[in-house]
């Protein structure tokens, strides 16, 4: 009386455990695939925003560089001195944390 | 019957002792070859960033092709497979399938999909390994400074070599155990190793500026038929490297393609005689021992004998009286030998070396150059009229744009740096630490130098450097270049402009060099490159143009 569901008991729960840890592995497989896909989408994203692409691109539409005299800085957030720092993307860097340790 | 049933059950029996007990770690072993593999999980190398985020430099997952000869069954067959799914010749392939040995590379670096679609043909004696490729998604921006790869992932040259150890990673592993079909046995061994990425580098680059750099670069080496060229643009006061660039260049991409003597960052690693933009260390040494008074004119003929040999002036003029800041202003050789002979040998040599000549700028660049400056023990009767106006001494082009941040930067001289921060393999950022730096001539002396070099640009040799808008200050330089047996001087010349802007207020420092151009003077044929990258870049980092500085003393009327 007791044998007989305690066996069904541990076969069942193998079971379950078994199918936990195939899914697992399609989730991993899954996983490294979408990685591979981010990293190639990033790629691309740089190779289009390159500077010399965009620059093809621009003397495709028939537009020019403007002289020295057409550039006039209008709106001066600071004054004189060092080169003024550019934002960078926090974001993307707080990315690595969650995707760099992946095989 | 009893005696067969009994010897039969015995010889099972010591079989299965022979099997269970005395070769069992055998063959546990070799069951365990069989199901178990260890997998190494290389790490992904660090990406190289701009200053503002963009990626220069990016790893993606790849693979290799290999083969074994000695298992191919159809070489021809699978050859044509090969070559069809990597697009490689399907000849060269062949050969290498039938070349012999027992492991021959057949496709480094190949593209996920494509090695996966040509491991599910399950071609007999092909197999892969997994590693990672490099991608430079600029193109050509700026390859010699970030460097190359080598086949197996290490940097070999430029910031891919000095920071390896960052950039690499550290590889994982993982043990798996497979049932004969390949698939993953649930609870078997499981030995996880995750990979530890590489650092990413942010660098002092400036993507844009870096881009309008080469752009002009190029166009002015085309324009004055020159052998090649080297441009810098400096924060004068962080020493950080906003774009540095070297003509003729490569596509890091097809390194195979590139010539290797264009793999060289030669603004950091070779050496040319700068000519008179090495005059402002004359100057600011004069200024600031005041060997010199600023009104005092001194009479400058338009050559000058020294030990029987004769320097000239680049244009023949009669005697004039000319202030330092004429001599700057116009470049006269003579007039410079004259100060710097007022100077005296043992306080002139000693500001070569507190400018940074004869050393290392200590950026850390792999093969960076220490320049070329004789010890003054060693310096003959004509070094002191040579040296003072540029020849008989070499620098790098980094060396020399540092002078000039000196200057700009108050008198401070500020190690350049390529790197500003680093990320983590948590995305942790961490700031490079500030350069280093030390003062070389005091606040005064720089501000007065720095007239000296704007009213160059504004009436003098530089006017070509000149930019609608800002003030601008400034030093041309024309440097015949030594002959390759290094038995004298030959007909070919450096052209350069080294200069800053805003004069009153410097946001950036800019160097132009020309190697071997048509047109040899510095204010011909490098001020107008100075001047294409300088107003680029005073536009893209939105600086405002200043005040004008008050010229200089001088005695020859301005125009």
């Amino acid at each position: 009386m007791v044998i007989g569901p305690l066996v069904f008991g541990v076969v069942a729960l193998q079971a379950l455990v078994s199918q936990s840890s195939f899914r697992m592995h399609e989730i991993v497989r899954q996983n490294a695939q979408l990685q591979q896909s981010y990293g190639q989408l990033k790629l691309q994203v740089a190779q289009l925003s390159a500077p010399g692409r965009i620059a093809q691109q621009a003397r495709r539409l028939g537009l020019l560089v403007p002289d020295g005299g057409s550039v006039h800085t209008l709106d001066v957030p600071r004054t004189a001195g060092g080169a003024q720092q550019p934002t960078m993307e926090p974001a993307g860097f707080a990315l690595k944390r969650l995707l760099g340790d992946q095989p | 019957m009893l005696l067969v049933l009994a010897l039969g059950f015995g010889g099972i029996f010591a079989r299965l002792v022979l099997l269970q007990v005395k070769d069992a770690a055998a063959f546990q072993a070799l069951a365990r070859d069989q199901r178990v593999r260890d997998i190494p999980l290389p790490a992904t190398r660090g990406t190289i960033f701009d200053r503002t985020g963009q990626e220069l430099a990016m790893s993606l997952p790849a693979r290799a092709v290999f083969a074994d000869p000695y298992l191919v069954r159809d070489p021809r067959s699978e050859s044509r497979i090969i070559a069809t799914t990597l697009g490689l010749s399907a000849a060269s392939v062949f050969d290498r399938l039938t070349g012999g040995g027992r492991f021959v590379y057949l496709a480094r670096g190949v593209d996920v999909a494509a090695a996966k679609s040509l491991e599910d043909r399950k071609l007999p004696g092909i197999g892969f390994q997994d590693e990672s490729r490099r991608y430079y998604p600029a193109g050509a921006l700026a390859p010699q400074v970030l460097g190359v790869v080598g086949i197996d992932g290490g940097g070999l040259a430029g910031l891919e070599l000095q920071y390896q150890s960052l950039l690499a990673g550290r590889s994982g592993r993982q043990v798996i155990e497979e049932d004969p079909s390949g698939t993953v046995i649930p609870q078997g061994a499981n030995v996880d190793q995750p990979p530890v990425p590489g650092d990413d580098l942010i660098l002092t680059l400036d993507r844009e500026i870096q881009y309008r750099a080469q752009v002009a670069l190029a166009s002015a080496v085309r324009a004055n038929h020159a052998k090649g060229g080297t441009v810098i643009v400096l924060d004068p006061h962080t020493g950080d490297v906003l774009a540095m660039a070297t003509y003729p260049w490569f596509d890091p991409n097809r390194l195979a393609a590139a010539n290797p003597d264009n793999l060289t960052n030669r603004a950091v690693t070779d050496v040319y005689e700068p000519g008179s933009v090495n005059k402002v260390i004359t100057a600011a040494a004069a200024v600031e021992e005041h060997a010199v008074d600023l009104n005092q004119k001194l009479m400058v003929p338009d050559s000058i004998d020294l030990y029987g040999r004769p320097f000239h002036d680049a244009h023949p003029h009669p005697p004039e009286q000319m202030t330092l800041g004429d001599i700057i202003a116009y470049s006269s050789n003579v007039g410079v030998i004259q100060v710097a002979q007022r100077l005296g040998q043992a306080r002139f040599s000693s500001y070569l070396y507190r400018f940074g000549l004869a050393k290392t700028t200590g950026s850390g660049f792999p093969g960076e150059s220490a320049g070329l400056l004789p010890p003054a023990s060693a310096w003959s009767g004509t070094s002191m009229a040579t040296i003072p106006i540029g020849q008989g001494v070499a620098v790098t082009p980094l060396q020399m744009a540092c002078v000039y941040a000196t200057i700009a930067n108050r008198g401070v001289w500020v190690q350049p740096r390529f790197v500003r921060a680093t990320v983590g393999a948590d995305g942790q950022i961490i700031d490079a630490p500030s350069s280093a730096s030390q003062r070389v001539v005091s606040e005064r002396t720089a501000g007065i130098v720095t007239r000296m070099l704007a009213y160059a640009v504004d009436v003098g040799t530089g006017t070509q450097a000149q930019i609608p808008g800002f003030w601008v200050a400034g030093k041309t330089g024309t440097a015949r270049k030594v002959l390759a047996n290094g038995t004298g001087y030959g007909n070919k010349y450096v052209a350069s402009f080294i200069g800053f802007a805003p004069a009153a207020s410097p946001a950036v420092v800019v160097a132009a060099v020309l190697d071997e151009p048509i047109t040899e003077f510095g204010g011909v044929a490098a001020a107008p490159l100075f001047q294409e990258i300088a107003r680029f870049a005073l536009s893209r980092l939105r600086i405002p143009p200043g005040r004008k500085l008050p010229a200089p003393p001088h005695a020859i009327p301005a125009g």
